[in-house]
């Protein structure tokens, strides 16, 4: 099935499953009332501080993403990234490191990166499927661009 | 009142949920999947819906199998979202539940089972848990003797109570009470909800044994038709009190107790959103859809193919309308009944839930 055709017929039946809550049977749209749909997952965070290679200075400005977040590095050099979601274990997430001001802070070689979470901890569940989140520190130093 | 004057604010949206049914068939997302993980069993219960035998030799399908058709499911289903559930037989006999749950866990699926209780102790469920596993489904059918009678097991009782104390206990996993309601144990019900509440228990749902599998030679399990009429006076009853979540199976278009008896409008999801794969490699919708409404087989077909390109009969039930079905008024919002109603082999109406209820209102009403 065409991926716009399913939208449509999705967006239909949420419209159909609202008018039903306004008739008053609120879940009768719902597949099941035993089993919890989705998969445990977490929230994994990355915080640390950007410096360089060379001179061992935080440096500013530096654009940092992950495949759901997108940070820049303040005064201090720190930044602080959603790095993930998944399933609340061992995890390993992507991380880029990228200069975004040109010559002004210095310039900077692209890093592209892994961060991984072993053992993690995790804080702040619902008792359910969200099981919190945990965070890691993450300090990265960037090579001068030749 | 009668079970066939629906009001009509309740007809509108029966009307629009037949919308949202027609819509959900033709987007054909598959989201639950049931796994026979075993055809051996440590019980010989009277009802059995499985071709289920205690003999030991009988082979189970090797891990392996199952997880490479998994991956094939995951071709067609987002694992985050899709159910895999692990019936029997009694699925707690396999030694590696916790290895192919642990596998599902990291391929991203939610993954439960359904379970008599005999095995599970604070080992086990500490194994499970650890694999994974998110919600058990417990059978509990009555009191103690009428539990021990259709089980066919003295322990059994002690061992399912156990059991649902057990998972009372554990924060993590989800779980429900499912009691299969017969002759023995109708008058009970008031006990037994009085029972679970005491324990602890949460969802409780209720089925009626339908005549198939070993059901098909004891009519006597199946209640009488007023019986089976005040079985919802009596859900429905449990409902408004709110003390425990209770639902009717999944099972047969109620009429005006449509609404009032499970949180859902009744819709038979089977090949709709729903898939099994058998202990012999069959692919099917639920697991006591055998026959010819067997699919395919993971040992010759890819699940992905299947999936897509059959369950015809299940998308388009025209063919169900045949028999008392034929003439039926409330054909548009039943389609037939659930699948696990019609005969494996010539596809007639084993049951009607509206028939039975209605001929209870009438033996009722003439008793007054």
């Amino acid at each position: 099935m065409k991926k716009a055709k399913q939208i449509i017929l999705v967006s239909y039946n949420l419209l159909i499953a609202g008018f039903m809550a306004i008739l008053g049977f609120f879940s009768s749209c719902s597949d099941s009332s035993t089993d919890e749909y989705g998969s445990p997952y977490a929230l994994f965070k990355a915080k640390g501080n950007v410096s360089s290679a060379t001179t061992q200075q935080s440096i500013v400005g530096i654009k940092v993403m992950s495949q759901q977040d997108t940070v820049f590095t303040g005064t201090d050099g720190q930044f602080e990234i959603n790095a993930g979601m998944g399933i609340p274990t061992g995890q390993s997430f992507n991380l880029k490191f990228q200069d975004s001001d040109g010559a002004a802070n210095g310039e900077f070689q692209e890093l592209d990166t892994i961060i991984e979470f072993n053992n993690p901890v995790f804080t702040g569940g619902d008792g359910h499927w969200n099981q919190g989140e945990t965070e890691k520190e993450f300090n990265v130093q960037l090579k001068g661009k030749e | 009142m009668t079970v066939t004057t629906i009001p009509f604010r309740k007809k509108l949206a029966l009307n629009l949920f037949k919308t949202y049914r027609h819509n959900a068939v033709r987007l054909h997302q598959l989201n639950y999947v049931l796994w026979e993980a075993t055809l051996r069993c440590n019980l010989s219960c009277l009802h059995c819906g499985s071709d289920c035998k205690k003999d030991t030799s009988v082979g189970d399908m090797p891990a392996d199998d199952f997880l490479r058709a998994i991956d094939q499911v995951a071709e067609v289903a987002n694992p985050n979202s899709t159910m895999v559930v692990f019936t029997g037989g009694e699925p707690l006999l396999r030694n590696d539940l916790e290895q192919v749950g642990l596998s599902l866990y990291q391929k991203g699926f939610p993954w439960g089972i359904v379970t008599n209780g005999m095995l599970l102790n604070k080992q086990r469920i500490s194994s499970l848990a650890d694999a994974g596993l998110r919600s058990v489904t417990v059978s509990l059918d009555g009191l103690e003797a009428s539990h021990c009678w259709l089980r066919g097991s003295k322990v059994s009782f002690s061992r399912a109570l156990d059991a649902v104390r057990l998972l009372c206990s554990v924060p993590d996993v989800r779980f429900d009470v499912v009691t299969c309601v017969n002759r023995r144990n109708f008058g009970e019900l008031n006990e037994l909800l009085e029972l679970l509440l005491q324990v602890g228990v949460k969802e409780w749902r209720i089925f009626t044994i339908f005549p198939i599998g070993r059901a098909n030679r004891n009519p006597e399990l199946q209640l009488l038709p007023e019986e089976f009429k005040q079985l919802f006076d009596f859900i429905s009853r449990v409902r408004k009190q709110k003390k425990i979540k209770l639902n009717y199976g999944c099972e047969g278009f109620l009429g005006n107790y449509e609404g009032e008896v499970r949180d859902s409008f009744f819709n038979c999801r089977a090949g709709i959103n729903i898939a099994s794969i058998l202990a012999n490699g069959s692919i099917s919708a639920c697991p006591n859809l055998r026959g010819n409404f067997i699919q395919g087989n993971i040992y010759k077909d890819n699940f992905k193919d299947v999936w897509e390109q059959r369950y015809l009969a299940f998308r388009d039930r025209r063919w169900t309308k045949t028999g008392i079905c034929a003439g039926c008024d409330f054909y548009g919002y039943c389609e037939g009944n659930g699948m696990h109603l019609r005969n494996e082999q010539n596809g007639e109406l084993l049951f009607c839930h509206l028939q039975r209820i209605m001929e209870g209102e009438r033996i009722l009403s003439g008793k007054e």
